[in-house]
């Protein structure tokens, strides 16, 4: 797939409907891998990580590797107005290297990386993690997103440059395959940190040539 | 002598005598104007004074849940909203004052009718006249030994001072998740919305680091504040709580240990339908001082009472001369350095 940045940004282009969806299942993250005992308190009879459906499309032009992420979502919560409101949120988790465990997100040995949107922030964040409770977010010029919510739905694109030598950073290759995980954050439900929907194994990513 | 607290070399803490404050609010404009007076903490009031019995601030944070009741598990709690902490309202001056509409417009909020806000019922009274009574909570951070923040953020954010017992929120590690806010059980935490991370009550720590006593400690016209460390023994502080234990903490049920301690109010006496003071009686209930302070509140009181009785026979009560606190600098654990003397402003 070959496209000027600019069109393919925008998750409403239409060079995106010749691109396939998959269609995947996300699941909460386990109650007990909650890394405080009052989240595990106050979520153990509550339901969090409540989006199950989210179709991913995934595309790249040489230069940039772009994700087309699609959800239902009734409540547009794009702004934190007051102390008890929490943003709709989306990440894309990448292995650092292969052996990356996803749902510790990482390891001290392995590391992962995800791009990170938020509703409620200008600019698309790089978080690093090495296991759960480790993540550090850090500004990335190269990591762009735009999100749209209409109809009942977010919208939301989030692309990077294929190649990186920032530490902790993915970097990509064209005809190599990797594993992507995913994982959304209903903001209307108070979901933040690990409170989240997500895949709860790395599905396969494959760059073509 | 007790050790100090698991974790900590030692432990800073507070005695706030309860029966000297006037409820001037002096110490929550002085945290105010030296802590968070920026743009996203408007509503933050990181000390603040509360007429009890009372709702409190933020609205009935009593009855919200959070800490670790008689040392179990965490309870669950929520965040309040901003109206429950209190909006800092910004106030219609201009129709009021400047467009020539004073006589038809009243001063009120701009975002319309409130019905709550910090101090929405400062000095209202409990009872019944002529019997009727109030008094004033101070409400900091109370940097405990066992805090509920600490303990509930995923992310470590929030660590406890080895070498004084402060508890800090580190901003640049805090992702504004907010489960702070929730487990606090004093509900002294706050949401800056510009910097998107949770806020609270330092203790004044570059202060500390100086040597100088807390804004909100030294600038309390009542002298109700002291500070020392619990270990030493030469401080106001550890002969009120260690020695003498006529200062004790608030919500002890709450499991958290917290290091503000209250010398508990005494009560002015009852009147009869006559208007003659019915002897012996106090008009603030002991039960209602046992649920906020515990079953230990009965032994202070009378404690106080008296020595209290002692100094009317004419003989020394040396808690009195402490509380009373004659000389300013006996009260602050050595923290007495000027703050004018300091290289920058705090």
């Amino acid at each position: 797939m070959t496209a000027g940045d600019a069109v393919l940004l925008d998750p409403a282009s239409r060079e995106w409907n010749a691109v396939r969806a998959s269609e995947l299942t996300l699941r909460p993250t386990p109650i007990t891998a909650q890394p405080s005992l009052y989240v595990q308190a106050k979520w153990n009879d509550e339901p969090y990580g409540i989006l199950a459906r989210l179709a991913v499309r995934a595309a790249h032009d040489g230069a940039r590797l772009y994700f087309r992420l699609f959800w239902m979502d009734e409540t547009n919560n794009e702004g934190i107005r007051d102390t008890d409101q929490f943003a709709d949120a989306a990440a894309v988790l990448f292995p650092v290297n292969s052996d990356a465990p996803l749902q510790s997100m990482g390891s001290p040995e392995a590391p992962v990386n995800a791009w990170y949107w938020r509703a409620d922030l200008e600019d698309p964040l790089s978080i690093t993690a090495q296991g759960t409770g480790t993540t550090r977010r850090t500004q990335d010029t190269e990591l762009q997103a735009q999100g749209h919510h209409s109809n009942g739905a977010w919208n939301l694109v989030i692309c990077r440059r294929l190649a990186s030598s920032g530490e902790g950073y993915i970097s990509l290759t064209p005809g190599v395959s990797g594993k992507v995980g995913f994982a959304v954050w209903q903001g209307a439900n108070q979901e933040r940190g690990g409170l989240k929907a997500a895949t709860l194994e790395w599905e396969p990513l494959e760059i073509e040539a | 002598m007790a050790p100090n607290p698991p974790g900590v070399k030692r432990q800073l803490a507070a005695v706030f005598d309860m029966n000297k404050c006037l409820g001037c609010q002096t110490c929550t404009i002085a945290c105010k104007t030296l802590w968070s007076d920026e743009e996203g903490m408007e509503y933050m009031w990181w000390n603040i004074v509360s007429t009890m019995p009372g709702k409190g601030t933020p609205k009935d944070w009593q009855q919200l849940g959070g800490g670790f009741p008689n040392g179990g598990a965490p309870k669950p709690s929520r965040i309040p909203t901003v109206n429950e902490y209190g909006e800092a309202w910004e106030f219609n001056y201009e129709d009021v004052f400047y467009s020539g509409q004073g006589m038809s417009q009243h001063l009120q909020p701009k975002s319309g009718d409130a019905d709550w806000g910090a101090l929405w019922d400062e000095d209202e009274a409990s009872g019944e006249y002529p019997n009727s009574y109030f008094f004033y909570l101070q409400m900091i951070c109370m940097h405990c030994t066992n805090p509920a923040c600490l303990a509930a953020c995923p992310r470590q954010s929030i660590y406890k001072r080895v070498d004084d017992g402060i508890v800090l929120i580190d901003e640049e590690r805090c992702n504004g998740y907010r489960f702070c806010m929730e487990a606090c059980p004093y509900k002294r935490i706050y949401f800056n919305h510009n910097k998107k991370v949770s806020q609270k009550c330092i203790l004044c720590y570059p202060r500390i680091e100086e040597g100088v006593a807390p804004a909100c400690f030294r600038q309390c016209p009542g002298r109700v504040r002291f500070l020392g460390y619990l270990d030493d023994e030469n401080s106001a502080v550890h002969k009120l709580v260690r020695r003498w234990k006529v200062a004790l903490p608030l919500h002890p049920e709450f499991g958290t240990e917290p290091n503000v301690y209250y010398v508990p109010p005494l009560s002015p006496p009852m009147f009869d339908a006559d208007g003659d003071v019915i002897e012996g009686s106090e008009r603030i209930p002991r039960s209602y001082l046992e649920s906020l302070f515990g079953p230990e509140v009965d032994r202070v009181l009378d404690t106080l009472t008296a020595e209290m009785n002692k100094t009317r026979r004419g003989q020394t009560s040396e808690i009195l001369d402490t509380l009373i606190a004659r000389q300013w600098k006996h009260m602050f654990g050595g923290f007495t350095k000027d703050p004018a003397t300091l290289s920058r402003p705090l």
